[in-house]
């Protein structure tokens, strides 16, 4: 007899099926748009990998068939999908169909040939968390021509990214949006969230029902505190334009002349080659700035956490416009980590920042400037018990939000 | 690992720019130097001596070929101001070797086509704060050392006007022939002149009468001038050039100026930005020792590359420093490998008469050892072993290089263990298309599937493919097949030919998205995959 076997209590009845565990529904991570070896869509599916596998079957995730092999971090991802977007996304492979409506085919194609074989029931759920525009229309296209008894219940999670990237119709999002108001009304089971409150505001009113709100969920454990000096403010993720990379240096020159300078410290992620080798000389004054270091775009999961580690805090100058309605899976990395966020106004997820509590949110250089000052006034013990909190506050609603959503 | 030839310009003996980076060396290595003056190269000399175990090139990369081809590790340290401008083929042909860029824009361009190259930031010792100098006025100094690019006493006036309170020029041109202009009169600052010192420390002692350093040139390979005044605490004003901009974050610990279109600025803040500019250098220093101590390990890290048979490497030793030497296009021609230095720029390289490579169907061979330790194998074409690989369609007559004769060629080969990836194809490629009834186009397959179109670019490309790891065979024989748009007779030859090919490089496909995007270097669109 093995020691478990010693230990667990006997239950009256049939011995086996009393301790055969409840059958957990199997859930299917689905993301298209999974093909670039940078960016939020393999870390955002590990995370949900991870975070859901205690409450699910989680199989897949099923990515694109034209991401990497070689992406260290996605070695267990299915490739399968075709991929939709070559209008929006520069890829290393051609084009699986050009014609008008031929990648909506495809699409349909790749939705049903996974339904078929993994036979898809009414007890499975699909779980798309970063939606794109062809999957989503694929999805309800196989769900409709399926018996009800045959159809998984697929929740959809809008993050503001590719729901509008088609050439197909004149205004995909909306398309998007009345199909989706077509597919609740016949009775379809789809359940529908946003990854920032504005976002999920704005759906609810366009769709005419409730629209959850979940952010990305709460991954990784809170991270000690490097030592006071120097504060090291970390730019994670591969740069890129509309995350303010080209703000960096302003803000970078700007502390190096301010009494701040020799004190604090910027680790600022590269933008990826097709982007860098247009922006050398700016790259190159980032690099000459006093207290800059440049990364490479591409880390790691572990090198991304090692940065983390190092460093106080995060920076986030993005994109009022473009970050209008979007959140960041930079933010909760920050709140899972337990370090402090700088970023702009009039993003998403700056009202997230403010209502945690785990950041500041500027508007100029100069506040940006101030903040920084502000953090470094404050003393490091006092600055983890807040992020500490804030932290678990995220936790207890993102907890809350994806147990109401999934089920 | 001991022995090291530590090869460098003749110019540098005079100006001993690289002398820091020798006495480095020489703390953990026996180093020979060899220095070599480009416009006279003394060809007997570049052969390594007996017992050499590697081989360190400062500046002079465009001999790396010839110390690989001895069979040499071969460090390449290039310098921005003398590579900048060269084609990407120049630093393709030092493939094999490892590159250490003291430039990040070089760093990243060397980087960028695929090969190893470390980023170093020489930072010299800070002075003690105690000994920065004063700024109750701004007292300039400037090397003139190359009038003719603008950098004169005229800039300073323009940019200065009458904040300066004095000016020193140490007026010690590069080219005392070079045309200058006059200085011009009037000037609102007394203006005190030198010439070549005794000693360095003739030049220091005037330098420290000084607290604005005016950097001589347009672009520097490191900047040691221009990083020795940073480190004296003075403000240092410079062309907006690597590496200038690489160490001055503009207004913030130094100056940086357009000299084609200069204008007069404000350097009321210069006490603070020439405190912010030796505060940069005594927070890198620091960095600098740590990366120092490093370079006997990236020495002895280096791949063993495979020696070119003798007579190859007596051709690339006879040819290659003259080409050189002859200006960019002979020397383009010669990296080009198939034309003669002597032949006129758009004419197909000179052939040799010979039969074609005859069909063997023996099982195809092993790809043969990499000379990089992450590549799965080559087939060089510099050697006659590469001959078993060639099947269809080549002509075996030209050294270094193979002509695809007529509209399909292929070549076979077996992979030394199972590939677990995707594998990147790197090859040369040479062509003339004004020969092509229109630009060539070339389709790729392997083992009947369709991988790839490419366009090489006229004369020399370099050309990447990426190989799906579906497409590949294990253990058994592996099929690529190049099928040309069109051919061409060059004059004298009865061979109608398409395409040269140089040595191919099989690597694990990597992450990294640019090395593929960049396939075919002349800038072209990148081209795409098919599915088979």
């Amino acid at each position: 007899m093995t020691v478990a076997q010693r230990i667990r209590p006997r239950r009256a009845g049939n011995l086996s099926e009393a301790a055969a565990p409840p059958a957990r529904p199997r859930l299917f991570l689905l993301d298209p748009v999974c093909v670039l070896p940078f960016g939020h869509n393999v870390p955002s599916l590990n995370y949900y990998r991870t975070y859901l596998a205690g409450r699910f079957d989680v199989v897949g995730p099923f990515v694109c068939r034209h991401l990497p092999d070689t992406v260290r971090d996605a070695a267990a991802f299915v490739r399968h999908f075709g991929f939709y977007y070559h209008d929006f996304i520069r890829i290393d492979a051609a084009r699986d169909a050009a014609a008008a409506g031929a990648l909506a085919e495809q699409a349909r194609r790749d939705v049903a040939a996974l339904f078929a074989a993994h036979d898809l029931g009414a007890g499975d759920r699909v779980l798309v968390p970063s939606a794109d525009y062809h999957l989503v229309r694929a999805l309800l296209d196989v769900l409709r021509r399926r018996p009800a008894a045959q159809r998984p219940r697929v929740f959809l999670r809008f993050i503001g990214v590719m729901e509008g990237a088609s050439r197909d119709v004149a205004d995909p999002f909306d398309d998007l949006l009345d199909r989706m108001r077509c597919a609740i009304a016949d009775g379809l089971p789809i359940s529908l969230a946003a990854e920032t409150p504005a976002y999920a505001d704005l759906l609810s009113v366009r769709i005419g029902r409730p629209v959850a709100l979940v952010p990305y969920p709460l991954i990784g454990e809170q991270l000690p505190l490097p030592p006071p000096r120097p504060l090291r403010i970390y730019s994670a993720g591969s740069g890129r334009f509309d995350k303010g990379f080209m703000d960096l240096l302003a803000i970078a020159r700007s502390v190096a002349c301010s009494p701040l300078a020799g004190q604090v410290e910027f680790a600022v992620q590269l933008l990826p080659d097709a982007e860098l080798r247009n922006v050398q000389s700016y790259a190159s004054q980032l690099y000459a700035c006093p207290g800059v270091t440049l990364l490479p775009a591409i880390l790691t999961g572990a090198e991304i956490v090692a940065q983390y580690r190092q460093s106080h805090a995060v920076i986030m100058p993005y994109d009022a416009d473009i970050y209008r309605l979007r959140g960041s899976a930079i933010l909760m990395e920050a709140l899972a980590y337990g370090r402090h966020v700088f970023t702009g106004d009039g993003t998403a997820f700056a009202a997230q920042v403010r209502y945690y509590g785990n950041g500041a949110v500027c508007r100029t250089t100069e506040e940006y400037v101030a903040a920084i000052a502000q953090l470094a006034a404050a003393p490091v013990q006092e600055l983890a018990v807040r992020l500490g909190q804030a932290r678990a506050r995220f936790a207890i609603d993102t907890d809350a939000a994806y147990r109401n959503w999934i089920t | 690992m001991r022995q090291v030839l530590f090869v460098d310009h003749a110019f540098h003996r005079r100006t001993r720019s690289s002398a820091f980076f020798l006495d480095l060396l020489r703390r953990q290595f026996a180093v020979t130097v060899l220095a070599v003056d480009p416009d006279r190269p003394d060809l007997h000399a570049l052969r390594a001596p007996p017992g050499t175990e590697a081989v360190v090139l400062w500046q002079l990369d465009y001999l790396a070929p010839i110390f690989l081809g001895q069979g040499l590790r071969t460090l390449v340290l290039p310098m921005f101001d003398g590579s900048a401008n060269l084609p990407d083929a120049h630093f393709l042909a030092a493939r094999g070797a490892g590159f250490a860029n003291f430039s990040r824009a070089l760093h990243e361009r060397v980087r960028m086509l695929g090969l190893p190259s470390h980023l170093l930031r020489y930072v010299p010792p800070p002075v003690a704060e105690a000994e920065l100098p004063r700024f109750d006025v701004l007292r300039g100094f400037l090397w003139q050392r190359r009038p003719q690019d603008g950098i004169d006493i005229a800039l300073v006036r323009t940019l200065f006007g009458d904040q300066l309170a004095s000016l020193h020029v140490h007026d010690v041109p590069d080219d005392p022939q070079a045309p200058r202009a006059a200085d011009p009169p009037d000037l609102p600052f007394p203006v005190t002149r030198s010439t070549w010192f005794e000693d360095a420390a003739g030049y220091r002692a005037q330098l420290a009468c000084c607290n604005v350093f005016i950097a001589p040139r347009a672009a520097e390979g490191i900047g040691l001038a221009m990083l020795e005044a940073m480190a004296r605490g003075m403000l240092v004003v410079a062309h907006d050039q690597p590496t200038h901009n690489e160490y001055i974050c503009n207004w913030v610990n130094g100056v940086l100026f357009n000299k084609d279109a200069p204008g007069a600025a404000n350097f009321a803040d210069a006490a603070a930005i020439a405190r912010r500019g030796w505060q940069s250098v005594r927070d890198r220093h620091p960095q600098w020792l740590a990366q120092a101590a490093q370079i006997g390990g990236m020495l002895a890290a280096l791949p063993s590359p495979q020696p070119l048979p003798p007579h190859r490497l007596d051709h690339l030793i006879r040819t290659l420093p003259h080409a050189f030497a002859a200006g960019p296009e002979a020397y383009a021609r010669t990296l080009a490998g198939p034309a003669s230095a002597a032949a006129p720029p758009a004419a197909p390289p000179a052939f040799a008469a010979g039969p074609g490579v005859e069909e063997d169907e023996a099982a195809a061979p092993l790809l043969a050892p990499a000379r990089d330790a992450q590549g799965l194998g080559t087939i060089d074409f510099a050697n006659s072993g590469a001959r078993p690989y060639l099947r269809e369609g080549w002509s075996f007559d030209e050294p270094a290089w193979v002509w695809a004769e007529g509209l399909r060629a292929t070549l076979a080969f077996r992979l030394p263990h199972p590939a677990d990836t995707d594998i990147t194809l790197r090859c040369l490629a040479w062509t003339a298309n004004a020969q092509h009834p229109a630009p060539l186009l070339v389709g790729v397959l392997l083992n009947g599937h369709f991988v790839q179109e490419v366009r090489p670019a006229d004369m020399i490309s370099a050309i990447v493919l990426r190989l799906p790891r579906f497409m590949l065979r294990d253990g058994a024989d592996n099929t690529l097949e190049f099928v040309m748009s069109s051919v061409f007779a060059a004059a004298n030859d009865r061979r109608r030919v398409s395409c040269a090919f140089c040595q191919m490089e099989f690597l694990p496909a990597t992450e990294e998205p640019a090395a593929p995007f960049r396939s075919i270097e002349s800038g072209h669109a990148a081209p795409a995959f098919e599915k088979a």
